[in-house]
């Protein structure tokens, strides 16, 4: 079982604000790269089916990151990383097909996730986005909405409909495997 | 609105199963910030020169553009022209060749050029020692051939017998009998293509032994007439018309 975070937890240790100390403030910057990091990666490979290109992705948001929070140009350092990562995804997602890639270690994965992935990734990406930032990630409307760049409308239309398609998707899949 | 909890998490948590170690992945993401600060700042600094360069550029264009290379000299027209020269009307020049290498020595003397006469072929400098006029310097270009004779004042028929200077012959006809008015000409030919230069400083005529010197020694008259540059700086110009009567006609 892999530790995960709660859906509600939300690191806010490191707001992005530079405090004019350059050692204590990358030291503040490293502690929240290495606590973030397992979690947007996470959330990257949830968007894209790729554990390397969930890796590669991440690694630049949090470079991107951690350039401009060392000139002071980010604000909140949570929504500047999910807002870049998931843009990051959607870009990427234009240029490939939605095949999920499991990892050069893995053992094996249940068929259950994969069919899982393959739901999600049938998903509209704003819907998918939607769905791993709120279930995920845990991230409430206002959160979510700030880092798509969505009014809070937006965020519960796609939510209901990303819901309401993966549930019929999944029902589709098991009904086909029982038969 | 807060976030929502459910089954889907629990669900997206076996999909998770598999995820490789983050091992050395904090440490890779600040090497790649450090390489992209790099990369920015480059890009900073190429733009900054680019911007720089260009404008310089633009700069240089719009001044050689719209700005005169020397300002525009207006030469007044002397009155003490000799009846037998017919006076030059007032023209306007950029640039005289021939001036830049006569000034220096007259100034070099404590004198100053006060205006300029020029046609065709010949400039007359006037000179002044502050107020005070201080005679003119003369100087003229001719296309003589091959065959030319250096004039002899004494004899109409003889040939004068010449010193070399380079490719150049000359012979100075310095007349100084006069300590009210004396005169320092030289006659340089170039061998090669016949132009023939003269040059002549005289005195103030009539106003006492001091302003009757003229504003070149004999030795600097013949230093202009034998400077190759002063061939070269009347460009073209050949004196046919109006030019300037010298002591001793270059014939």
């Amino acid at each position: 079982m892999i530790a995960v975070p709660g859906p509600n937890t939300r690191f806010r240790a490191y707001k992005g604000h530079m405090s004019g100390n350059q050692h204590e403030d990358d030291a503040a910057l490293r502690t929240f790269v290495a606590a973030r990091l397992p979690h947007l990666r996470r959330s990257a490979f949830l968007m894209c089916g790729d554990w390397q290109l969930a890796a590669d992705l991440t690694r630049a948001t949090l470079a991107r990151l951690v350039v401009d929070s060392r000139r002071g140009a980010v604000a909140d350092a949570d929504i500047y990383a999910y807002a870049d990562l998931m843009e990051a995804c959607r870009k990427r997602n234009r240029r490939r097909e939605h095949v999920f890639v499991a990892s050069a270690g893995a053992e094996g994965v249940a068929a259950e996730s994969i069919l899982l992935l393959d739901a999600l990734h049938k998903l509209a990406p704003r819907c998918r986005a939607v769905l791993v930032l709120r279930y995920w990630d845990g991230f409430d409307v206002e959160a979510t909405g700030a880092m798509l760049d969505l009014d809070d409308e937006r965020v519960g239309a796609y939510e209901r409909a990303g819901l309401a398609a993966l549930e019929k998707l999944l029902s589709e899949s098991e009904a086909a495997m029982a038969g | 609105m807060s976030a929502p909890t459910g089954p889907l998490r629990e669900l997206l948590e076996h999909v998770l199963e598999g995820e490789p170690s983050v091992g050395e992945e904090v440490d890779a993401v600040f090497r790649r910030a450090d390489r992209l600060r790099r990369r920015r700042t480059q890009l900073l600094l190429g733009s900054g020169l680019l911007g720089a360069a260009a404008i310089v550029a633009a700069g240089y264009l719009l001044t050689t553009t719209l700005l005169p290379g020397r300002p525009a000299v207006t030469v007044t027209p002397v009155v003490s022209i000799p009846a037998s020269v017919a006076p030059a009307p007032a023209v306007t020049v950029t640039s005289d060749a021939v001036r830049d290498l006569v000034e220096p020595l007259i100034e070099g003397r404590g004198l100053d050029v006060k205006s300029v006469e020029r046609g065709d072929g010949w400039r007359r400098y006037h000179v002044v020692d502050g107020d005070q006029p201080r005679g003119a310097v003369d100087v003229a270009v001719y296309d003589k051939s091959d065959d030319y004779c250096f004039p002899v004042k004494a004899d109409k028929k003889a040939c004068a017998r010449v010193d070399q200077a380079g490719g150049l012959e000359f012979v100075r006809y310095d007349d100084v009998a006069d300590e009210n008015w004396q005169v320092r000409q030289t006659i340089a030919r170039r061998a090669s293509d016949g132009r023939t230069v003269a040059v002549m400083a005289t005195g103030k005529r009539d106003v006492g032994a001091e302003k009757g010197k003229p504003a070149l020694t004999g030795a600097q008259v013949e230093q202009v007439a034998t400077d190759d540059r002063v061939f070269d700086a009347f460009g073209p110009e050949t004196c046919e018309q109006g030019c300037p009567p010298f002591r001793t006609p270059v014939g």
